[in-house]
């Protein structure tokens, strides 16, 4: 039995509490309330909180933030009592150049336990559709859990379609933007491989303002998604015929060596099998885990040892109640709005 | 089709711990499907799903959060149709001779292929004659075995005694028993031991399959039905009877103790009561000590 004790956060969808168990006051929990019936949304319970009561009583997983339980109260609240993890998220880690160092033994260490999360999720046939650093909370041990489950959902059956309208734009596949209606779990790598770019560039990696510019910024970077390097793409509902003269043939491997070196040529070689711009080419969240990054130099740095900030039980309140696939308003402000390619051509 | 099945097991589940005399089907099967509907990513504005049923908004929210309480908040269902498309895809690469046999059975693609070729006839069929056929029969196999999974699995209680990939085996061991042998024997081999018992568990579900009720009542079960709803309008819980008009009472006043749309006038007075005390206790010689009788 869960006793709420002080509040964390509040947003327009959830309130957060931190609260102790009633049998043993040591053990700290997170209770998410979920509101209902706020001023958008007039249909009962919402599909967020749904979504994640669904999906996070079936997972338990090291890497997964855990439901211990729901309950209900008087007035027709749904309350998640959580996984209490007081250290922030990765964002803040990212974010804070000055203050924290790591290198790729720790950036294999967080990648791994992402990738772990990942493959489990799908092992299980659920899409998480809205990974990036600020839903990776970071445990009292140093251990990286993947959370909010609010735009989740299983593997649709054959033929049926689903939403495109998922994934924080930062982290979302092409496919995506091009309007796929029929997609797999290769959208979550390639929100992996942008959280991979955005721990070793230390920003975020393909930074966005609008859907149009996402695609632009991912035809720079990655490549321009034609015919020839992803059969059937003029297909999908959304895609843009690109300006011949504009076309920029998928980036080779020196140029990723170039800005993500410090990752070394296998480190490099994974993060371009997780952002390959077909999503029939890209790793799957298996294949991930079988690359021999893992197994080569530097081993990952043990939990125990890696950097932590402690975001402080404000930051989990704060990350909870926000709604899925919104980016916080402090981010993006201090990216630049464009980068300029042209020294690259 | 998901999301109806999901519906129907929401029900089932919810009369596990509640009575159909405290509240009534009707009302809570819109509920049932609505909240189906938005667990199975088939999510429709509450209003455009209230006119299809000519119904309130009101009266499909009022009983959610019960229902929702009723489930345990357990809102996955896991459902034998992926196993069953499955299956059948597996069958269907068999006829080609690109499907691989399980681990531990020693048999080629080809060698299956003849095996499925020399395949026993369903009862009152010729042997098939080309691969052809046996294409033909696995969809038909696949269509009927279907139709089984929409109606008998959910209407009996297959849902809570057997596993998804059971439900879905012994429907192929209904629809046509030597196709059922020849998948398992491609999975399992020859002198495995837990085959037996896996037939077992499979006849046994097949059983209660077969014992379900015609999807539609015949005019015996209409007469019951007629019955059993006269009884049930005088035996209902006259607390329960308007699910609206107690949520309503909730919502209005959410800290009430009460749950059952009477507790306002109580919650008043204790607070009455406890304003009282206050007042008393900041007195001099504090409140009123508590009379021995009450």
């Amino acid at each position: 039995m869960p006793i709420a004790d002080k509040k964390l956060g509040e947003g327009t969808y959830a309130v957060v509490y931190l609260g102790h168990l009633k049998a043993d006051p040591k053990r700290l929990v997170a209770i998410k309330k979920m509101k209902v019936n706020t001023a958008e949304w007039r249909d009962g319970l919402t599909m967020d909180a749904i979504r994640e009561v669904k999906y996070l009583q079936e997972l338990s997983h090291p890497n997964i933030i855990a439901l211990h339980a729901v309950f209900s109260s008087k007035n027709q609240n749904l309350n998640l009592v959580l996984e209490y993890l007081p250290l922030g998220d990765l964002e803040m880690l990212i974010k804070d150049v000055d203050g924290i160092r790591y290198g790729t033994a720790e950036v294999k260490a967080w990648m791994g336990m992402l990738g772990r999360a990942v493959w489990f999720c799908h092992e299980n046939f659920i899409l998480h559709r809205d990974i990036k650093p600020n839903n990776l909370f970071i445990a009292a041990d140093g251990e990286v859990k993947l959370a909010d489950f609010g735009l989740a959902r299983s593997f649709a059956d054959p033929y049926r379609i689903m939403s495109h309208q998922v994934i924080t734009r930062w982290y979302r596949p092409p496919e995506l933007l091009l309007g796929a209606r029929h997609y797999a779990g290769t959208v979550d790598v390639w929100s992996m491989g942008t959280v991979f770019a955005e721990l070793i560039l230390r920003r975020p990696f393909l930074a966005g303002q609008t859907d149009v510019e996402q695609l632009e910024l991912i035809c720079q970077w990655i490549g321009t998604p034609v015919e020839e390097n992803w059969p059937g793409v003029s297909k999908l509902a959304d895609y843009i015929r690109f300006d011949k003269g504009n076309i920029q043939p998928i980036r080779g491997k020196e140029f990723f060596l170039s800005t993500f070196g410090t990752a070394g040529p296998v480190g490099v070689d994974l993060l371009m099998s997780m952002l390959a711009l077909d999503p029939r080419k890209r790793s799957t969240s298996r294949q991930v885990l079988e690359h021999k990054w893992w197994t080569s130099e530097p081993r990952p740095t043990a939990k125990e040892h890696l950097p932590k900030k402690g975001g402080g039980p404000e930051k989990m309140g704060e990350d909870l109640k926000r709604k899925g696939g919104e980016i916080p308003a402090s981010r993006g402000d201090s990216v630049a709005r464009r980068l300029d390619f042209s020294a690259m051509r | 089709m998901r999301y109806q099945a999901t519906a129907v097991q929401y029900l089932k589940r919810f009369y596990l711990t509640n009575s159909p005399m405290t509240y009534h089907p009707k009302e809570i099967m819109q509920t049932a499907v609505y909240l189906a509907m938005k667990a199975e990513d088939t999510f429709h504005s509450v209003r455009s799903f209230a006119e299809k049923l000519d119904v309130t908004t009101e009266s499909i929210l009022a009983s959610e959060f019960l229902l929702t309480q009723g489930l345990r908040f357990t809102f996955d269902v896991r459902h034998p149709f992926h196993g069953l498309e499955g299956g059948f895809m597996e069958l269907l690469a068999f006829t080609n001779g690109k499907g691989e046999a399980g681990p531990g059975v020693k048999k080629s693609p080809k060698e299956t292929r003849e095996e499925m070729l020399d395949m026993s006839p369903p009862p009152g069929k010729s042997k098939a004659k080309d691969i052809k056929e046996i294409v033909i029969r696995c969809q038909t196999a696949h269509g009927k075995a279907k139709e089984l999974l929409k109606t008998s699995a959910l209407l009996t209680d297959a849902y809570f005694l057997y596993s998804p990939s059971q439900l879905w085996l012994s429907t192929l061991l209904i629809v046509d028993e030597p196709l059922a042998r020849f998948y398992l024997d491609t999975k399992l081999p020859l002198t495995s031991e837990v085959k037996p018992k896996i037939f077992t568990v499979l006849r046994q579900c097949a059983e209660m399959l077969r014992s379900s009720p015609a999807t539609q009542p015949d005019k015996e079960e209409k007469k019951e039905l007629k019955r059993i709803q006269k009884k049930l309008e005088q035996c209902r819980n006259p607390q329960k009877l308007d699910l609206v008009a107690i949520n309503r009472a909730q919502k209005r006043d959410p800290d009430m103790n009460g749950g059952d749309g009477l507790g306002e006038t109580v919650a008043k007075r204790r607070k009455l009561e406890r304003e009282q005390s206050m007042k008393e206790s900041e007195d001099l010689f504090g409140p009123v000590l508590a009379d021995k009788k009450g």
